[in-house]
């Protein structure tokens, strides 16, 4: 039983495939051979301009963070199922604009004086005093809960994007060994969603074929039980086989190793939660803040490291991080960094006003930086299966 | 299987002082992170909101969209830089003294009197290549139901982000509640003690009336508060106010309100009463003048044109297109 889908593979090192390149037929074009970038760079890029994303109300730089995350994924996504999901995410984006702006219609703070239209207002007890349905829909309302609908369906295109260019099962196997256990569980659990409906699919034909009912509540009762035992009965059967090949066997530990992982696992959460509250109360220097979120970091770090030794695995093909993944990861997390540090010097332009309505501005370094996430479009190796057409 | 090491035996204990170690290092972060105001404490320029309470001045815990403000109360609005979130020392330079704003607005029935006072604050305190311009206030007549938003839109003209305050009549021009990590240098005014130690959030969200009184939204039931006085005076030309003078509203023939683009309305001049004593705490800083107005003080329009967006349209489109492109080279 395969439990995830041997995918092909082109490049023997990445020595090579940062190396060496291909001349086309017609005239000469210098692009990285074909392989699979390392998924953690895809997930770095799309994150980094998912937080981008998250710091502007600006419709100009949504418009771009989306173009662009549209432009890499038709350019580098493979030819694999999951790559057929980021326009799925589009249509979710567009679905969440239209939510938005009607929750803001329906139940919104009013903004601005531009009423458009009156909606009847609905009488809530005085319980709900703070609460209002229906009322006065002013136009700077409607262009404000655009705007949030749009800012949500950016990021949901940013993680759209790594869904289709990533593949999950690559990413899979490369989590840290401290998670290996967990990372089998979700191998196993990804592959047998698939299963689980052509069983479904197995037991209503069987059912139709005796001319029993399928629809309905009698027919949904019916076939529950034949489908759960199927789903036990192959779990059984994978935990005999998985057994039978050693899974599941843990290296021996020290009792020391055990308290050290604890500890440091256990500190690096605590320090985590202190950290982050430093880092977002203003009250508490930032010097503090980022003191205790790296002190939790390297917590977290160790407390893997050494959880990780209780599995005595190597790796199968790891896949290399060489300079392709440098570039995607720098290329997505430039934007973050240049939102980050815009909004916090505070110079205007990530926020449109919107009472009054005003037109969006186009601040100058969040462009380029948001225009540097377009290079791995280009600079990216092309996965496998799509450059063999 | 590696059998059972006599260092075993000894090591639960050294992990355990490893445990304790780390616990006080976590202890003595949480203890650090607890001490309020360190050194390079945050302070925050933005608007805060103040409700005349009679002698001086209560910071509002509660946005101005929250409150009904009563016939007769006094709301007060300061630009300026507080290190803390209950606006200390940031309260309005003049006294909230309704029968000085309101006296020529006679009281109607079915209308409520509230005077503004919009106080710009310092220079010192003013964003980069800005300046606040004088105080102003207004006696509004509204509807009962008039929120103190409502009323505030009547007085000045408004620029809101997120729920906050951010500009009155076009100051500051374009930020909004800003976080500055300098500490503002202490003048005499904001060493003075807070009004009010309440912890409320820093800029006023204008959110949705907590105390409904069984009527309609404000906007709904009644239009926007219109002023109704005619007249305007301005500030008399004297140079030194004496401390215990608050208001200065000699009648004069032209209005001259503090930032551009002001238009009230010519009227008949009417003299305003004397100045009476006020019973404001004696303050080092003499007061600034007040200038009385009678229609709402607009700032001037400086969004940016729509330039900047039809290139940012055009490179969004032009992207777009690649994207659309790159979808079509690879047949499926």
């Amino acid at each position: 039983m395969t439990l995830t889908r041997p995918e092909p593979r082109r490049t023997i090192t990445p020595s090579v495939a940062t190396s060496v390149v291909k001349p086309a037929s017609a005239g000469v074009v210098w692009r990285p051979l074909a392989r699979w970038l390392h998924p953690g760079a895809w997930w770095a890029w799309a994150l980094g301009l998912a937080v981008a994303a998250s710091r502007t109300t600006n419709p100009l730089l949504l418009g771009l963070i989306i173009a662009v995350a549209a432009l890499v994924v038709y350019a580098r996504r493979p030819r694999a199922p999951w790559g057929r999901t980021f326009s799925a995410f589009l249509v979710l984006g567009v679905i969440i604009i239209a939510i938005r702006i009607i929750v803001q219609m329906l139940l919104g703070i009013p903004i601005g004086t531009t009423v458009l239209f009156t909606l009847p207002t609905i009488g809530l007890p005085d319980v709900f005093a703070g609460i209002q349905i229906g009322g006065p829909v002013t136009g700077e309302e409607i262009l404000a809960g655009a705007y949030e609908g749009l800012r949500l369906a950016t990021i949901l295109a940013c993680i759209g994007a790594a869904n289709s260019l990533a593949s999950p099962a690559r990413l899979l196997a490369s989590v840290p060994a401290a998670l290996y256990e967990a990372g089998v569980a979700v191998v196993i659990a990804v592959t047998f969603a698939p299963q689980l409906i052509s069983d479904v699919r197995r037991v209503r034909a069987a059912r139709r074929l005796r001319g029993r009912p399928v629809r309905g509540l009698r027919g949904i009762t019916a076939s529950v039980m034949p489908v759960l035992e199927g789903a036990l009965d192959r779990s059984v059967n994978l935990a005999a086989a998985m057994d039978s090949r050693g899974y599941g066997r843990r290296a021996s530990r020290t009792r020391v190793e055990r308290w050290v992982s604890a500890g440091a696992l256990l500190g690096a959460l605590t320090f985590g939660v202190i950290g982050t509250y430093a880092v977002l109360d203003a009250s508490v220097p930032t010097v503090v803040g980022v003191t205790v979120l790296s002190i939790a970091i390297a917590a977290g770090l160790i407390g893997m490291r050494v959880a990780g030794r209780r599995t005595a695995r190597t790796r199968y093909r790891p896949d290399p991080w060489a300079f392709p993944e440098w570039l995607t990861a720098t290329c997505g997390l430039l934007p973050a960094l240049v939102f980050i540090g815009v909004g916090i010097v505070g110079s205007t332009g990530l926020a449109t006003s919107v009472d009054p309505a005003e037109w969006p501005e186009l601040p100058l370094l969040p462009t380029i930086a948001v225009l540097c996430a377009m290079f791995p479009a280009w600079l990216a190796p092309e996965p496998p299966d799509r450059s063999a057409s | 299987m590696p059998s059972p090491r006599p260092e075993n035996l000894v090591c639960p204990r050294a992990a355990r002082a490893v445990l304790a170690v780390l616990l006080v290092v976590v202890g003595a972060f949480a203890a650090l992170i607890a001490t309020p105001q360190n050194a390079s404490a945050m302070s925050y320029r933005y608007w805060s909101y103040w409700i005349g309470n009679g002698s001086g001045w209560t910071y509002s815990p509660w946005g101005p969209a929250s409150l009904r403000p009563a016939d007769g109360s006094v709301e007060g609005w300061r630009f300026g830089v507080s290190s803390g979130t209950s606006g200390a020392g940031l309260q309005p330079r003049a006294t909230a003294d309704f029968d000085r704003i309101c006296a020529d607005t006679s009281a109607e029935e079915g209308i409520k009197r509230v005077a503004v006072i919009i106080d710009p604050g310092l220079a010192d305190d003013a964003p980069d290549g800005e300046s606040p311009g004088g105080l102003w206030a207004m006696c509004v007549s509204a509807p009962p139901s008039a929120t103190g938003a409502d009323i505030l839109r009547s007085a000045a003209s408004v620029r809101t982000q997120a729920g906050m305050v951010c500009g009155l009549a076009g100051y500051p021009a374009r930020e909004c509640a800003v976080v500055l990590r300098d500490e503002p240098e202490n003048s005499a005014e904001q060493e003075s003690p807070s009004p009010s130690a309440t912890d409320a959030p820093a800029p006023q969200p204008t959110s949705r009336p907590s105390t409904v009184a069984g009527d309609a939204d404000p906007t709904t039931s009644s239009p926007l508060p219109t002023p109704t006085r005619s007249s305007a005076t301005s500030p008399s030309p004297r140079a030194t106010p004496s401390a215990d003078q608050p208001l200065d509203t000699a009648a004069t023939e032209q209005s001259t309100p503090p930032p551009d683009g002001a238009s009230p309305t010519g009227g008949v001049p009417q003299a305003t009463s004397k100045p009476a004593p006020s019973q404001a705490p004696a303050e080092t800083e003499p007061r600034p003048e007040v200038s009385i107005v009678a229609a709402a003080v607009t700032g001037p329009g400086s969004g940016p044109g729509p330039l900047m967006a039809i290139i940012g349209g055009a490179a969004i489109a032009v992207i777009a297109l690649l994207a659309i492109l790159q979808r079509r080279r690879v047949p499926r």
